[in-house]
């Protein structure tokens, strides 16, 4: 892979209420983010299931956001941003477990005016990316 | 002789599921009564000799994961050469306990053995190793080759051996075979559990405890007393001989049609049932600390299946394995 032309692939889940909400005001208002990011609005962020999360690194993501409403209580669905927090959080443990940097999935509350903080994750979570490289599994052993 | 022949074949095996089929006086007779017996190590006198010398083989029983590259050899060897291709028990079929070495490197296990080998410098020039079979990326069967009979277990108990026999028996008089038959209920092991929960659909897990910690209540729920049971995601037909004696359900008959990775469908589906009644005051302090209480992620989540799983396809995959899918 020629790492010079090299650039960071993410999917970003958004809650449809409040994450997705703040992307479509980030469009309003003009603000320019990473082109890196792909948002895919999902109902709600509980609905991702750790599967899909997994399913995109399969298929070439080098990172995964997954953002939905602020806890305690701004889920439009009650507790799902709690249940996101329990699937990604055991999930990042189990990709280190498989030897996969953590840091390339992350949670983030996200409102739906939050715009301006939106944007500045997207940003920052690119620059992660590309300071982390493509994706790849840590090699422990090294040669016989 | 006209019976068809049977060879049973081992890879990287405890030797438990040979004592399972043995066990089993049923099924064992049966085999004898219809089959030739013509290969089992450990049972009658064979070489892997006699085994290649075979002109052709009716059904051969592949018992124990492809960890060496004569297993492997040998596991192609049989598909190319039997009419039937059984995965014997839970090694064979989803990768087992020696799977959950899959995750460390064959040169790292090399590397292991030779910087703590004890031998003294002085003799090590006089010992001559034998030539062992190179170890290879550590895969279940149907990874390596199509399987047409599944054989869960481990070991597979009597009924479900049985339940094989009458099956193998069926397609040798001739029903042709279709597709990988998993011997097992096709629903989860909670279906047909003697443990009811008070409320199935207001179940609640109130935190995560290992099992010398807690005082485990017969005849209650594992997971409303916080001890993680596999059970949710696992198949059912092995007559709960775990959960009888009061020990969780460690997934040994193998995740559910429909998906692959126990792990992940348990963190989407069980895990995040944790403390769900306290979700709001613990998010401050410590929902992450009652799921930290979940010290052995792969030997609870993957204790069987750690091979078949997809984030280990990832990882395959990402190291440009040859074996990745």
């Amino acid at each position: 892979m020629n790492l010079d032309s090299w650039e960071p692939k993410i999917v970003a889940f958004l809650c449809k209420w409040c994450s997705g909400a703040a992307a479509e005001l980030a469009g309003v208002s003009r603000l320019l983010y990473s082109p890196n990011v792909i948002p895919i609005i999902v109902p709600c962020s509980g609905r991702v299931d750790p599967d899909l999360i997994v399913e995109a690194f399969m298929n070439g993501a080098d990172g995964v956001i997954v953002a939905g409403c602020h806890t305690p209580s701004d889920c439009h669905y009650i507790a799902g941003n709690f249940k996101a927090f329990k699937r990604v959080y055991m999930l990042k443990k189990l990709l280190s477990d498989f030897g996969i940097e953590p840091e390339r999935l992350k949670l983030e509350w996200v409102s739906a005016v939050e715009s301006q903080k939106l944007k500045t994750l997207f940003d920052e979570f690119t620059s992660t990316i590309r300071k982390l490289g493509p994706l790849r599994v840590k090699i422990r052993g090294g040669s016989v | 002789m006209n019976k068809p022949n049977i060879v049973i074949v081992h890879g990287a095996i405890c030797g438990g599921c040979d004592v399972a089929l043995a066990n089993s006086e049923e099924a064992i007779s049966k085999i004898l009564e219809n089959l030739d017996l013509a290969y089992w190590s450990v049972a009658v006198d064979s070489r892997l000799s006699d085994l290649k010398s075979l002109g052709k083989i009716d059904v051969a029983v592949f018992m124990g994961g492809v960890r060496t590259s004569e297993d492997e050899e040998l596991a192609k060897w049989l598909r190319e050469k039997s009419k039937i291709l059984v995965a014997f028990g839970s090694c064979s079929a989803y990768g087992g306990i020696p799977g959950l070495a899959a995750l460390t490197s064959p040169i790292e296990l090399i590397n292991l053995v030779k910087s703590t080998i004890t031998t003294s410098s002085q003799y090590k020039s006089i010992i001559e190793l034998p030539k062992l079979p190179e170890l290879s990326t550590y895969r279940a069967l149907p990874h390596v080759v199509n399987v047409d009979i599944v054989v869960p277990g481990c070991p597979p108990p009597i009924k479900v051996v049985n339940e094989f026999v009458n099956v193998l028996l069926k397609y040798i008089a001739g029903e042709e075979p279709i597709g990988p038959l998993v011997i097992a209920g096709s629903k989860a092991q909670c279906e047909t559990c003697p443990r009811k929960p008070k409320d199935l659909s207001k179940l609640q897990i109130p935190s995560i405890k290992r099992i010398y910690e807690a005082k485990i209540e017969e005849n209650r729920c594992f997971l409303e007393q916080g001890i993680l049971c596999l059970g949710p995601v696992t198949r059912e037909g092995c007559e709960h001989s775990c959960i009888n004696v009061n020990m969780p359900c460690t997934g040994c008959f193998g995740p559910l049609p429909g998906f692959e990775d126990v792990g992940l469908r348990y963190i989407a589906g069980i895990l995040a049932l944790v403390a769900v009644e306290r979700e709001k005051e613990l998010m401050e302090q410590g929902l992450a600390k009652i799921l930290d209480k979940l010290v052995d992620r792969l030997g609870v989540l993957y204790r069987y299946t750690l091979p078949r799983s997809r984030l280990y396809m990832l990882k395959l995959s990402l190291e440009g394995s040859e074996y990745a899918r």
